[in-house]
């Protein structure tokens, strides 16, 4: 990006910001223009130093405010924490801002991200850039701002954070990619936790590229999280997927999983339509594609959903309130969740519900790793492939039962508790294993994008990348071909 | 002064792994219900009505005013909840400082406030003062651990869960072993299992203000403690007294001083602990249910609060009454314990594993290396002392041993070396390890008490007292001189002072004798006797013997104190005999 343009591109976004937030809700704060100035003339400079610098250099990100950004309220979407300024930038923020990124705002969100269409916090909803005057859909949640900014071209990337899918479906819903890395390579400090052992910070971009320019900036090791990897377990990944096969050699064949147990009844004929098109791309390009039995998936409908309200309990404690404070600070779906965690965790409950929790969510971490080619690099070292010849590189699967639903419609049935998690199923099996998943977009014939999810083995994002991008690639020959 | 903690290369001997999830082994999770289930237990299930409205308040008795309920039939047992600051430079999960007496909240990391979006980190030193209590206490020390929240609300927690170990302690199994040495008869050897030893967070300090003029009763909450590094002992309840348990717990206290695991005593707020405490009619099986009285700051308070205790069960228990598992505080100015909340009230503390600090993995070559490092303990500092060649009392060791962390122990060793290693020592009639034992314990002990002057002030240096001792050995100074030199060292607080010019500028040197035939000494002697012909007529008469004394002291005084004693009576009786 030459210099004169960074200044110039930052302006248009902030115009756009001007023009279409109003209608979308996507950013709940936008930086003040003098300062995005001021951070996109300091970009442009640094060409002239003539210094090695990053490609993100001059790009506006849009942050998910559950992410601290220093001297910039960062509320979670919550009254409760309405006037949180935090005194330091998230370690992920402070990486794009070393390599010359512009932060250009805060995204809207389900307040502390428990949510699935951006309903549920202090602002408002946020609305779907795919919406007409018509019919007003969903953004998908929690990082439905995030995924909407980026969708209706308010900014370059952003960043989210996928607890069970809070990533991958707004993705899906606007038509953008949107990425979870396998749990532990970006640091989480300064994220505010919903899940600690299932949160990661996401990443949301208009092409699998930009995506991974915005992963390979932030995958550094951060002492200062406790989860994040190390170098020596880093190294060891390394190790484990160093064998990258080129997707461009046709020669090379990727075995793709089609996970049966998947292909529930609720499925809506246009993303089971999508599904099984792309399947047969791949297919008559040479790819293998290949059932794969998850079983567990079904059992993680249930446990799931305590596996998810389990921490909900963390978050409770974590804001020195009292009882009354709470009643009026919290909305309705968090104060839902930390009483369902909250009770998982009493001593009568814990043995049903947290521990029967836990040990679904061992199964379904066997199960990937029975299934991928190659084993779990932090995994028990015994490869016990029941069947060689049925293990595959990737899993293919829909991110949601549909395209984005009507908002008004998800609002409702919000209103009636679980039935809204439904949704879930298809992307909080790679959360509960940590392991790197992506939607990519696929536009589908009715108009509203439909995401496609590929899944990787843990550590395995190099091969990840190349295959969402033959997909992508694919995907806008098929396009053009429809 | 402990040892800086840095000399230990913690880093390289142990691993923190990669991050795993965290897994709660379902067994354990059914045992430690079981444990808290058996003491809600009750031994008998028919149900007197519960105690309320009366009084739930009772008043520890002074020992032996009052006659004791029938203590024979009930057998009582006691465990120990003891939590202790390590000795560590910084706090658990954070990078702040520890400290004693810092200005309120300036010792604050933004974990320790609760600041969203930071998370714990442990700080690695920290876990060697730990298995350094947990190695003194003979525990196993386990090679996997993991830590736990804790819930609960209160404000001396602003995170809302203590970090601790509750599925997977550190370090299991331990025990100590409580004799003679800690004041039992000589007759009783008690074994107390250590159950095991874990580390946690501390809380705030929480500061009640009264009201005043201007501002509301209020309390202040100071954070600076919230987050330190503590280790909790937990006792198998088999203490079987109130003084079982006081011995227990000053036992454990002078370990984990010994092993410098942690250096401030209960007085300074550095160790706390909480009892539990059940009667059983003697001969039936199991256990009573347990009352548990919490946050004791001193040992009296754990010895008085249980005493009361007993006796509250007792006379319920006789009244026909049941106990109720219950929480309760003790006021030890008013000598009384109070009800706090029954177990119906009783907090769920929700325990759930941390889901993102990784378990903590120690490797045995740390824990060998701190075994070999670990300095001696109390019991060994004390048998050593009353073994040769030092030979002290029980009392006597026990007392270098006790007070001012043990610091007599390294001044006695050091004066005595340094006399045994005098070429020209005279052993002298007396035996070295005693004599020094006394004149450090006693002359210079009753000296500097009476002249209001700590241990750790102490003027008069280990080479003064080796000078001191040196001369009265080989008789230069009489024992009555040699106190005289010393009364002078304790005034005039000098190091410079040397004892040998001290005899010379005061001419305190003896007189050397020829025994009862000093000529000299022989005609002073009949010069004093003729000054006091009655009594001398009274000791001749045998009437009164005893008068030989006066006659005695009367000479050593008449020669400036500088005639040993014994060449003093041998002149005396010999001129009384002739």
């Amino acid at each position: 990006m030459a210099a004169k343009p960074i200044v110039q591109e930052a302006i248009k976004y902030l115009r756009n910001i001007q023009q279409r937030n109003g209608f979308l809700n996507a950013f709940v704060r936008v930086s003040p223009e003098q300062a995005v100035t001021a951070q996109a003339i300091a970009a442009s400079q640094k060409f002239e130093t003539g210094k090695s610098i990053s490609p993100l250099n001059g790009s506006t990100f849009a942050i998910k405010d559950n992410i601290c950004t220093k001297d910039m309220v960062t509320s979670c979407s919550s009254l409760m924490l309405a006037d949180f300024i935090p005194e330091y930038d998230s370690a992920v923020v402070a990486k794009l801002r070393d390599a010359g990124a512009i932060i250009i705002g805060k995204t809207n969100m389900d307040e502390f991200g428990m949510g699935s269409h951006s309903t549920t916090g202090l602002h408002g909803p946020v609305k779907n850039p795919n919406s007409s005057k018509l019919s007003v859909y969903s953004a998908g949640g929690s990082s439905g701002g995030s995924a909407a900014a980026v969708a209706g071209s308010l900014c370059f990337g952003a960043l989210g954070s996928d607890t069970g899918g809070s990533v991958r479906l707004p993705a899906s819903y606007c038509g953008v990619v949107g990425f979870k890395p396998s749990y532990g390579l970006l640091s989480r400090q300064g994220v505010i936790a919903y899940a600690n052992s299932l949160d990661t910070v996401g990443i949301l971009a208009r092409d699998v590229h930009s995506a991974q320019l915005v992963f390979d900036c932030l995958n550094e090791y951060d002492p200062a999280d406790p989860s994040s990897l190390d170098g020596h377990s880093r190294r060891k990944i390394q190790d484990h997927v160093a064998f990258p096969k080129p997707a461009a050699n046709q020669s090379c064949r990727w075995n793709f999983g089609v996970p049966v147990d998947y292909n529930v009844v609720e499925i809506s004929p246009q993303v089971k339509k999508a599904w099984i098109s792309t399947l047969a791309i791949l297919r008559d390009l040479g790819h293998n594609i290949k059932p794969v039995n998850m079983p567990s998936t079904r059992h993680a409908f249930g446990p799931h959903i305590l596996a998810i309200s389990k921490p909900a309990n963390g978050i409770s404690p974590s804001l020195q309130l009292v009882v009354a404070a709470r009643e009026r600070g919290f909305g309705k779906e968090v104060r839902r969740r930390i009483l369902l965690g909250s009770y998982s965790l009493t001593s009568e409950a814990m043995e049903n519900y947290f521990i029967h929790a836990q040990r679904i969510r061992r199964r379904i971490k066997e199960e990937f790793d029975g299934i991928f080619s190659s084993p779990n690099p932090l995994g028990p070292t015994q490869g016990s492939h029941l069947d060689p010849g049925a293990s595959v590189d990737f899993l293919i699967s829909p991110v949601s039962i549909s395209s984005a639903p009507n908002l008004e419609e998800v609002t409702k049935v919000d209103a009636s508790g679980v039935d809204g998690y439904i949704n879930d199923v298809f992307t909080v099996p790679a959360s509960m294993a940590g392991l790197p998943a992506i939607s990519i977009p696929v536009h589908g014939a009715g108009g509203l994008p439909i995401g496609l999810q590929v899944t990787a083995q843990y550590g395995d994002e190099k091969n990840l990348f190349e295959v969402a991008t033959l997909i992508e690639s694919l995907l806008e020959v098929d396009t053009r071909s429809t | 002064m402990p040892p800086p903690i840095s000399t230990i290369r913690a880093r390289g001997l142990f691993v923190i792994p990669r991050y795993r999830n965290q897994w709660v082994c379902p067994s354990c999770l059914t045992q430690s219900r079981r444990l808290h289930a058996e003491a809600a237990k009750t031994p008998n299930q028919s149900t007197p009505p519960p105690l309320v409205g009366r009084s739930q308040s009772v008043k520890s008795t002074v020992k032996g005013k009052e006659k004791d309920s029938d203590n024979s039939k009930w057998e009582v047992t006691v465990g120990l909840e003891i939590h202790a600051q390590l000795n560590a430079s910084r706090k658990l999960f954070s990078y702040a400082a520890t400290s004693f007496n810092a200005p309120p909240n300036s010792r604050v990391a933004p974990f320790d406030a609760s600041i969203p979006g930071i998370q714990p980190k442990l700080n690695i030193p920290t876990i060697v003062p730990a298995i350094r209590a947990a190695v003194a206490l003979d525990c196993r020390i386990n090679r996997r651990s993991a830590f736990d929240r804790k819930h609960y609300f209160y404000k001396d927690q602003p995170n809302g869960y203590q970090i601790t170990q509750f599925y997977h302690p550190f370090a299991s199994d331990g025990k100590i072993v409580l004799n003679e040495l800690d004041g039992l008869d000589p007759s009783e050897v008690v074994e107390i299992g250590i159950k095991q030893v874990q580390m946690e967070q501390d809380t705030a300090k929480s500061i009640f203000q009264p009201s005043t003029e201007d501002t509301p009763a209020r309390t202040l909450v100071d954070l600076n403690r919230t987050g330190s590094a503590l280790v909790e002992i937990i006792t198998t309840p088999s203490l079987k007294s109130s003084k079982h348990a006081a011995a227990c717990l000053k036992k454990i206290q002078s370990i984990l001083r010994a092993s410098t695991a942690a250096i401030d005593g209960m007085e300074k707020g550095g160790v706390r602990c909480d009892v539990n405490v059940s009667i059983q009619g003697r001969g039936l099986p199991g256990l009573g249910r347990r009352v548990e009285i919490k946050n004791l700051n001193s040992v009296k308070a754990v010895q008085e609060s249980i005493e009361a205790e007993i006796k509250r069960q007792i006379a319920v228990r006789e009244r026909g009454g049941e106990i109720e598992g219950e929480t309760r505080g003790w006021d030890a100015v008013k000598g009384e314990s109070r009800k706090l909340r029954s177990k119906e009230g009783e907090v769920d503390y929700r325990y759930k594993p941390d889901a993102e600090l990784p378990p903590l993995i120690i490797d045995e070559s740390l824990v060998n290396h701190i075994k070999s490092t670990l300095p001696p303990l109390p019991d060994q500092i004390i048998l050593g002392l009353m073994n040769e060649p030092f030979a002290l009392t029980l009392k006597d060791a026990r007392t270098m041993v006790d007070l001012d962390d043990g610091a007599r122990v390294n001044y006695y060793r050091s004066i005595y070396e340094d006399l045994s290693a005098r070429q020209d020592f005279k052993p002298g009639s007396k035996h070295l390890g005693k004599l020094v034992g006394n004149w450090t314990l006693h002359e210079l002990g009753g000296r500097l008490a009476s002249s209001f002057i700590a241990w750790l002030d102490n003027p008069v240096t280990t080479a003064q007292m080796a000078d001191l001792l040196f001369n009265l050995q080989n008789g230069t100074l009489t024992a009555g001189n040699a106190k005289r030199v010393l009364d002078h060292l304790v005034t005039f607080n000098d190091s410079n002072i040397r004892v040998v010019d001290l005899i010379e500028e005061y001419d305190l040197g003896s007189r050397s004798t020829e025994g009862e035939d000093d000529e000299g000494l022989i005609q002073i002697a009949n010069h004093i006797i003729s000054e006091y012909p009655e009594k001398a007529e009274q000791v001749r008469s045998g009437k009164k013997p005893n008068l030989k004394n006066f006659f005695i002291g009367n000479l050593m005084k008449a020669t400036g104190g500088k005639v040993d004693v014994q060449a003093c009576k041998q002149v005396i009786e010999k001129i009384f005999s002739a």
